[in-house]
Order: structure tokens, then C-alpha cells, then sequence
């Protein structure tokens, strides 16, 4: 097991690195990580006040129904699944089975998954060309979510927690094999709630994250009864909230009782334990957040109490607080951490609606600079590529009608690009979705869907991510979910529409394509 | 102004039995009364002096009298709806009689009674609705081609494919496609609450192809209400839905039926009110009216392009000519409804292209409008309508009627001293007749804005246009009996004919 870690006065024991404020302080917004020096004086359990709860809200950028070139769009009440080409926009429509859900692409393919609730069955949709086949697999336990492995071959399908649906399975797996359907489904008993699924780079392995720990899966395993999935815990009686598994597969990590970083070597089930509580001298802090960083050599601990950051390195190190790296982040107000898809850059922000900034870290440098924005952050993502920065706004009641209090009333969102900190704030007439966005860094677009059915609000907005400009698109129909077909330069918007409605936007001739009508096919009588 | 002489004359119908008129419509130079009652028309010949009368059995039953589009209003469909029978009479089915002003063309006996009777669009078929009985199968219409004699196959029965009970309320045909099978497609189209059904009517065994309005699988779509074949298209407008669907004809892949279908909607703004298609663009291009917008789609791609409208309207004429400032004749629309104003559309060649849109206010909300867009104007009266003419009772020191020349965008409003009763505009669309109650007619020339007033010894009830080259106007002074006035323009000694009925 882990080792027990005493306490330390952080002087001693750790090496700090301050972040300075910038703005009305005056000098450079750049700040020095001062190796080895003392903390400030003071340095201790902070008096700050830590603010209302973080709520993290994940941006989707990658709606679940999209393949490399096609779409499926499932009529849950026909039992059928339109499949739209993307390329010459023609429809097929597949029947499947009773009750589907929708849809599940595997990314990067034209494959997916559709989940019988009615019948207990998987409906495989394999697109190639002009036709789409359909394989239909039972299954022995409900399923509504389902992962996909690195080299695309395995779908790992499971029930997670979807309020306020109904959940009945708590523990069966099922690992189904995409490139040979006569392949019986192999089948699993994993530990209580599985949440997500992590694979090994290879895609030998799965990982699965439950309350009780993580489970591993031989994705290889094939047909055979069902077996009970070797369990890693973290040593402790308290369901695991969140749990990360690097990219490597080597570890896991979770928060545990609200201070303890544990680590779990996912390879011979040693546990390390980093207790967060030396950071404080009255031993009591509150952590907002913990992410893995996507190098996969280090965890990042968010602790708000004390307005710093902990970065400690995965491996055997990690309970030594003096392997630790702390950055203050005194009066940034930072609670939760997004970081680029390469990993170098890291942002740090809150959804406090008092708050109105965002902060950069440079991992690589060790730098980093505040950005003030207009508006409060209730969600925020960072392009692949670390460029730009996603943040949709709270809409806050404020007094008054002078122009900041307009603007903190209305719903927005911001656009920030990270290496200059220009920030483009654009105001919306409904509040943008985390679900509603698409980001795409090769054409140098942002899709929003706004939607308010209340006030009749339909409309596309399509940002420029060169120039910040921002085109209003009126839709005819409520957005339901955007998307992108990078291989084809276009965007997709789905509307609600009776018989189904999907406008495609080419973003070099920026022409329009819209097929509508399809769910409705379905349905002719001969 | 001279009272011209009464010239009376009395219809000689010698030992005719009694006849109570109970409908009444124009016909080229003549008219024609029906006497559901006694089971008689007649035909009454105006164009001749002594007037001559053609009389007409008719099957028993309610008649109800329905004009042949695209015969130039020369003929006139009676329909009589059947009789239920008694123990001492069998029952009577519905009856078709085709009429013009030589009596009657053609006639066809239904296969059982029918109440309902409507006419396609080309007036090629008349189908009649909602069989009625002792036992009914309520999804059963009967179509009759008017241009084949009574035979086997004419009419023709469909059965519509009732999904939950409903029943076909009205129906669209198509001319006859080219097909790749060689032989050309007619094509039926039934509407029913929630779905649409094509028929074969060359086959109208073979079970015909549903298609719902809604994918909502626990509620009944909406009722489809208008539809347009376009080419080897169907546009398809539904009583309160949002969307047109497009159905498109296919050649099936199987042997059961000659067609298929592809399907395919196209969004408006809100619900559909009125579409007309219009063919002066390089592809068909289909206008939808919502209460707030004007949609103008291309069929070919789907392409759509609105413009908000500062009233609802309900009507849509598509015209060619100039405008002010722009002297080009160009394809334009002009879009009307019961509001002050009207709105005029400029159309590139591309179907979705708009090019121009403009507003023109009225003095006066109109109430009813006659559209004649080879002369490019409209003539908009206010008031209420009948059949016959238009009443504008209530009148006095306002604006009864007004010409919109829609290449000057003005409107010349006709206005009244005292009450006008009554207003009709000729056949041709070139002469606006006014009766007010005390005897005395007027007639406007729209093209030469000249005018006449004549006077004639009793009040008129109505005016009744005729079709025919002589242009012809009935003023009613006694309906049922059939007395009345024979107008025409430039005639200045009128001739009353007393008594036709």
C-alpha cells in the first residue's frame, strides 16, 4: 500500500513558486518560478474566503453520432436509424431494434453503435460507401454508453449513471468486437457504477472506472463465460467520485475523502497516497479539482483554500512533497483546471460568478499570465492545439443599468485566443450549451447553436477563429447538435423538426445543403 | 342619364311542371337553374331573343353544382348526392350530369350515394366524398374522368388506407407523366388526417403508397390541405403544420406498383397558409406564405430564401411587367390578404432570388379581390361576397371597389354616393358593374375608365356575369322566379326577361 506522508512545514519540505497577480499591480503580467526560495511569510492556511462550489461542466466538442463521413440520426420511436452522407447528402435509414438510443459513432469511423433498451441488443452499423449493414448483437444487461478503443476494433459497452434515466446495471461489461461480429460478445462483472473507460495505448486493455476502482479488461479475451474483471481499489471505503487513467495505461488516480491523491499502478496494483493536507498548517484544505496533465507525467491538484496549485509527479514520487511543485495563484480565484490536447498548455479558471478572468499556465515554461474577461465563466475548453479558449458565461442579475451590469445579465460567451490574451466577448439571446458547440482547429471555425424555445431563438453563430468575427445564421428549426466532418471541410447543424432536419455548411463556399424529411420516409406505408 | 325602355318578355313554357330554383350558375351566354326538389335543370339561352330553355333530368337527390376549371366557365358539373331509398324505392346513388349552354354533355352514375363533390384543378376529375347509407365504408371516393363516357372504369373507386380511422376529406390529381415504363402515370392523391395516398389511377386496385404528415407516432399528424404536382414532384401543405412536404415519384423496383417515392420537407417560418408554384425561373420554384413571411424555395435544391411581410396574407398572383422607376418587364408577385396593404416581390432567374421587395398601403382593407394578372391589375372590392357578385351594401361615401395597377402600384378607388347593393365584374375582368337598390346600374370600363349608367324599372337583387364574348350581365330582380335584365356593354336598351323559372 501507499505510505503513510506526515506532515511537513511546507518551508522545508516543498518547493514554491509564486505566481504574481497581474494587472493593477503594476510590471511585467510574466511572472519567474523562483526555485528553492522560501515561501512567502504567511505562507500557510489562507483567510480567502474559498468561494461557492466549482460545477464542472464538460463542453462537448464531439457530438456522439458522428462518423468520418456520415451521420446517424436515430428515430427512437420508429426503431430506425437515418443514415446522411455527408458527402453527397444522400439518406439510407436502417431499421434496428426496439427503444434505440442514440447513436454512438465510433470516432474517426463510419461505425456505430445503436442500444436496444427494449430488447437488450446492440445494433452494429457498419458505412462503407453507399450502404450501411446492420448486425444486431445481444446483449445480456442494459447498455447505454459505450467507448471506443485507440485502433477502433473494440467497443466497450456499459450503463452509466444518466439522471434523471433510470439506471440498472451496476456492474456487467460487455466488450464487443467492431471487425468480426461472429465474435461473441465477451462479457464482464466490474466493480460497482462504472462512470468511463480509459484504454492502453495498443488497445490490449481497458480500463474501467467504477466506485470501487478500476477494473481491467483483456479486450482480446473473446468468447467465454463471464468472469469478474481484476479490481485495483484505492484503499478506501468511500466510492470514487473521479478517477483519471493515464494515456500510457500505466496509472490511476482519484481524489479520495477530499485531500488524498492516490495513485494506483495499474500494472501491479501498487498504491502511492499524496496527502494534500501538508499544504496547509492547519492541515485542513479544499480541493476543487485533479487532473491528470495530458503528458501523463505529472497529476495537478487544484487547491482552492489556499489559492495554489499542486503539481505532483506520477510515479513512486508522488507521496514525497518534495518532489511536489506548488504555484500560488494568490487572487486569481482559480478552482478548476482545462488543458490543451497537447498538453503544454494548461488553463486555470472558476465558476465563482463573482470572477471574471481566466489564467494561463504554461506547463513547458512554468509561466503563465491572468486574462480578464467581461463576464463570469461557467464552463471553459481549450482548442487541441492550446491556441484558443472556449468560455461560456453566466448570465448574472446585477443592479443597475449602467453597461457592465447589461452585459453580466446577458448570456455570452467568450472567445480567448492564449498566446496573446485578446479576448473577443460575444452576447447571445439564449444561453450556448456545452453540447452546442463544435470546435474545429483545421478550418479555423467555432460552431454555436443557440436555442431558447421560450423566446424563439434559433440560430447558428459562426466564429472566425483568425479574425474573432461572428456570423449570425437564423435557423428555421431548433438546433439540436452540431458537428463537423473534417475530412469533408464541413459542418453539420441537426434541427427539431417533424420527419427530421440537418443543414450542412461547407466552410470554403460557405454553401448550404439541408436534407429534411428522412425520419418521415420511414414511415410510408406500401 | 335616359331610362331606357323595358323591354319585357315572357318564356313560354307550356304545360312545364312547377319549378323551385334552388341553385343558379352562369354559363356561356345562358344560365342555368336547378331544381333539386322536382330533379330538373334548365338551361336558359340569353344570347337569343325569345330566350330558349332546355330542360334536364336529373338523378333525385341534393344537387350541388360544381364549374369545370379550364373550360373557359362553359360548363358546369351537377352532382346529385342519391337518395337513402324506402321500402317502396330503391335507393338512388349519386349522379353526375355534365352541362353547357346546349344542355347536357355527358353523365355518369356513381357507384352509391355520395354528399361530397369537388373538381381537380385541371377539371379533368370530379371525385366525390363521404359515401353516405345505410352501411358506409367511409374510405371510398369515387372519381370520375370527365373526359371519357360512363364505362367500366369511369368512374373508378379508391379506398383510401385508413391508418386510424380517418377518412379522405379532398384529393389532387396529376396530369399524365412521361413514365420510363412507356406508358404515362396519373397519379391520385387522397387527403386524409395525418396522411397523404397515392393511387395509381390507371390501377386503382393495387394498395396505394401512405405517407404520414408526422413521424410522432402517438398523435395524428396534421390534414393535408393543398397540394401541387410539380413536374414528378408533389408539394404537399398540411392544415397547421409548419413544414411542406415534398414527394418526389420514383419508378418502383418492385412489381406491385408503377411508382415509388422519396421524401423530403421543407421548413417555413410557421404555419403554411397558401403556395403557388411558379415556372418562370430556370427550375420551378414553390412561395409559401406564413402569417408573417414569404418563402420562396427552389425545388430542384432546396434553397430557400424569406422576406418578412408587414401583414398576413393569403393570396399570391404572379405576374409579368414593369414597375415604377424600373421599366424592364420582369417576373414579379404581388401578395394580398384582408389587410391595408399589399406586397410586391422582384424575382431573378434563380428560382430562390429575390431581388426587390416593396409595400404598398391601401386607404381600405379589402375583402375580396379578383386577380387579372395578364392585364396586371387587381380589383379589390370591400365588403361582403355571395355568389353572383359581390355585395357592398353600406357603401355611401366610401370606397366600394378599387383597380390596383400593379405596373403603376396605384390604386383608383371607385367610390359611391349612395349605397351600392351590389357589384360584379364582367367575365373578361374589363367592366365593373354596380347595382344600387333603387334601379339604377352603372357600368366602369377599366380599360378606358369611360362610364355608363342605366336605369331599370325594379330594384336589382344581384348581378350575375356571364361568360361568353358578348360579355353579358344578368340583373336579378326577382331570383327565384327568374326575372331579370340582360346587360351587355354599350347596350342601351336592355331587354327583361321575366319568369325562366
Amino acid at each position: 500500500m501507499g505510505e503513510m506522508w506526515n506532515r511537513v512545514p511546507l518551508g522545508v519540505a516543498a518547493l514554491c513558486f509564486s505566481i504574481a497577480a497581474c494587472g493593477g499591480e503594476g510590471g511585467s503580467p510574466y511572472f519567474g518560478i523562483d526555485a528553492g526560495a522560501p515561501p512567502p511569510e504567511g505562507f500557510g492556511r489562507s483567510d480567502a474566503s474559498v468561494g461557492p462550489p466549482e460545477m464542472e461542466v464538460d463542453i462537448q466538442f464531439e457530438p456522439p453520432a458522428v462518423g468520418a463521413t456520415v451521420l446517424y440520426a436515430t428515430n427512437r420511436a420508429a426503431g430506425r436509424v437515418a443514415v446522411i452522407h455527408a458527402d453527397d447528402f444522400s439518406i439510407e435509414t436502417v431499421r434496428v431494434g426496439v427503444d434505440p438510443a442514440p447513436a454512438i459513432a465510433a470516432p474517426g469511423r463510419d461505425v456505430a453503435l445503436s442500444l436496444q433498451r427494449g430488447e437488450s441488443t446492440v445494433s452494429v452499423l457498419h458505412t462503407m460507401g453507399a450502404n450501411t449493414t446492420v448486425t444486431t448483437v445481444p446483449i445480456e444487461h442494459d447498455v447505454n454508453t459505450a467507448a471506443f478503443d485507440p485502433t477502433g476494433r473494440y467497443a466497450v459497452l456499459y450503463e452509466a449513471a444518466r439522471p434523471p434515466e433510470e439506471r440498472r446495471n451496476f456492474h456487467d461489461v460487455s466488450v464487443l468486437d467492431l471487425e468480426d461480429a461472429e465474435t461473441p460478445v465477451a462479457r464482464f462483472v466490474v466493480g460497482y457504477g462504472p462512470s468511463h473507460v480509459a484504454f492502453d495505448p495498443a488497445g490490449a486493455r481497458a480500463f474501467v472506472v467504477t466506485e470501487d476502482g478500476i477494473c481491467t479488461l483483456d479486450l482480446a479475451r473473446g468468447a467465454a463465460d463471464p468472469v469478474r474483471a481484476p479490481l485495483l481499489g484505492f484503499d478506501t471505503i468511500f466510492p470514487i467520485e473521479e478517477a483519471h487513467v493515464s494515456a500510457d495505461g500505466r496509472y490511476a488516480v482519484a481524489l479520495v475523502e477530499g485531500t488524498q491523491v492516490r495513485q494506483l499502478d495499474l500494472a501491479d496494483g501498487t498504491l502511492t497516497s499524496a496527502d494534500l493536507t501538508v499544504l496547509s498548517m492547519d492541515g485542513e484544505v479544499t480541493v476543487t479539482d485533479l487532473d491528470l496533465a495530458p503528458s501523463g507525467t505529472e497529476v495537478l491538484a487544484v487547491v482552492r483554500s489556499h489559492e495554489v496549485i499542486a503539481r505532483l509527479p506520477l510515479g513512486p514520487t508522488l507521496s514525497d512533497p518534495t518532489a511536489w511543485i506548488t504555484l500560488s495563484l494568490v487572487g486569481h480565484g482559480v478552482g478548476s483546471l482545462a488543458f490543451s490536447g497537447t498538453g503544454d498548455r494548461v488553463v486555470g479558471y472558476t465558476t465563482d460568478p463573482s470572477i471574471e478572468s481566466i489564467t494561463v499556465l504554461d506547463l513547458a515554461l512554468n509561466e503563465g499570465r491572468r486574462i480578464l474577461l467581461r463576464k463570469s465563466v461557467r464552463a471553459l475548453r481549450v482548442s487541441s492545439d492550446g491556441a484558443f479558449a472556449l468560455a461560456l458565461h453566466h448570465a448574472v442579475t446585477e443592479e443597475g443599468t449602467t453597461e457592465d451590469a447589461l452585459v453580466d445579465e446577458a448570456q455570452g460567451y467568450s472567445i480567448i485566443d492564449l498566446a496573446t490574451g485578446f479576448s473577443r466577448l460575444a452576447l447571445a439571446e439564449a444561453a450556448p450549451r456545452p453540447d452546442g458547440v463544435v470546435l474545429d482547429d483545421a478550418s479555423g471555425h467555432l460552431l454555436l447553436a443557440l436555442r431558447d424555445d421560450a423566446t424563439g431563438v434559433r440560430e447558428l453563430q459562426l466564429v472566425d477563429l483568425a479574425s474573432f468575427a461572428v456570423d449570425r445564421v437564423p435557423l428555421l428549426a431548433p438546433p439540436t447538435t452540431v458537428g463537423i466532418f473534417p475530412a469533408l471541410d464541413r459542418a453539420f447543424i441537426g434541427q427539431e423538426a417533424d420527419g427530421g432536419r440537418v443543414t450542412f455548411y461547407t466552410w470554403g463556399s460557405g454553401e448550404t445543403h439541408t436534407v429534411a424529411g428522412f425520419e418521415l420516409a420511414a414511415r410510408i406505408r406500401r | 342619364m335616359n331610362r331606357a325602355p323595358l323591354l319585357s318578355f315572357l318564356v313560354f313554357l307550356g304545360g312545364c311542371a312547377p319549378f323551385e330554383l334552388g341553385h343558379l350558375a352562369p354559363l356561356e351566354d345562358a344560365l342555368l337553374g336547378v331544381d333539386d326538389t322536382h330533379s330538373v335543370a334548365r338551361v336558359v339561352r340569353v344570347d337569343s331573343d325569345p330566350v330558349q330553355t332546355t330542360e334536364i333530368a336529373l338523378a333525385e337527390g341534393h344537387a350541388t353544382l360544381v364549374p369545370r376549371p379550364g373550360s373557359g366557365d362553359t360548363e358546369i358539373a351537377i352532382f346529385t348526392e342519391g337518395t337513402l331509398g324506402s321500402e317502396d324505392e330503391l335507393p338512388i346513388p349519386a349522379e353526375v350530369v355534365l352541362v353547357d349552354r346546349t344542355g347536357e354533355l355527358s353523365r355518369w352514375t356513381l357507384p352509391r350515394q355520395f354528399r361530397v363533390a369537388q373538381m381537380s384543378e385541371d377539371g379533368r376529375y370530379l371525385y366525390a366524398t363521404a359515401p353516405w347509407g345505410r352501411l358506409v365504408v367511409e374510405n371510398e371516393v369515387s372519381v370520375v374522368d370527365l373526359t371519357e363516357p360512363a364505362g367500366p372504369m369511369n368512374p373508378r373507386s379508391l379506398s383510401l388506407r385508413s391508418l386510424g380511422g380517418e377518412v379522405p376529406s379532398a384529393a389532387a390529381f396529376s396530369e399524365p407523366m412521361p413514365w420510363p415504363d412507356g406508358a404515362p402515370l396519373r397519379l391520385a392523391a387522397l387527403f386524409a388526417a395525418g396522411q397523404l395516398s397515392l393511387f395509381d389511377l390507371d390501377r386503382p386496385d393495387a394498395p396505394p403508397l401512405t405517407i404520414p404528415t408526422t413521424v410522432n407516432t402517438a398523435a395524428v399528424g396534421p390534414e393535408p390541405v393543398e397540394a401541387r404536382f410539380v413536374d414528378q414532384e408533389l408539394v404537399v401543405r398540411t392544415a397547421a403544420g409548419s413544414q411542406l412536404l415534398v414527394v418526389s415519384l420514383t419508378q418502383s423496383l418492385d412489381g406491385a406498383r408503377r411508382f415509388d417515392v422519396a421524401l423530403r420537407t421543407l421548413a417555413a417560418s410557421g404555419r403554411v397558409s397558401a403556395i403557388a408554384v411558379d415556372r418562370r425561373s430556370t427550375t420551378p420554384r414553390l412561395i409559401a406564405l406564413t402569417g408573417t413571411r414569404v418563402h420562396i424555395y427552389d425545388l430542384e435544391t432546396s434553397l430557400e430564401s424569406s422576406v418578412e411581410l408587414p401583414s398576413p396574407y393569403s393570396s399570391i398572383l404572379a405576374f409579368e411587367g414593369p414597375a415604377p422607376g424600373d421599366p424592364t418587364t420582369r417576373p414579379r408577385l404581388v401578395l394580398w390578404g384582408t389587410s391595408p396593404s399589399l406586397t410586391f416581390l422582384e424575382l431573378g432567374d434563380e428560382p430562390s432570388a429575390v431581388m426587390d421587395a416593396s409595400a404598398l398601403p391601401l386607404a381600405f382593407t379589402p375583402s375580396h379581390v379578383v386577380a387579372d394578372g395578364a392585364a396586371g391589375r387587381l380589383l379589390a372590392f370591400v365588403g361582403g361576397g355571395h355568389g353572383g357578385g359581390f355585395d357592398v351594401a353600406g357603401s355611401a361615401g366610401r370606397t366600394p371597389a378599387s383597380v390596383i395597377d400593379l405596373y403603376d402600384r396605384s390604386a383608383l378607388a371607385l367610390a359611391t354616393t349612395p349605397d351600392v347593393s351590389r357589384a360584379a365584374v364582367s367575365s373578361d375582368l374589363s367592366d365593373v358593374w354596380i347595382a344600387s337598390g333603387d334601379g339604377y346600374v352603372n357600368r366602369f370600363d377599366i380599360d378606358t375608365r369611360s362610364q355608363e349608367e342605366l336605369w331599370l324599372d325594379d330594384p336589382v337583387q344581384s348581378l350575375l356575369p356571364l361568360p361568353g364574348s358578348a360579355q353579358r350581365v344578368l340583373a336579378f330582380h326577382e331570383l327565384p322566379a327568374g326575372s331579370f335584365t340582360i346587360l351587355a356593354p354599350g347596350d342601351t336598351a336592355p331587354r327583361h326577361v321575366g319568369g325562366v323559372f
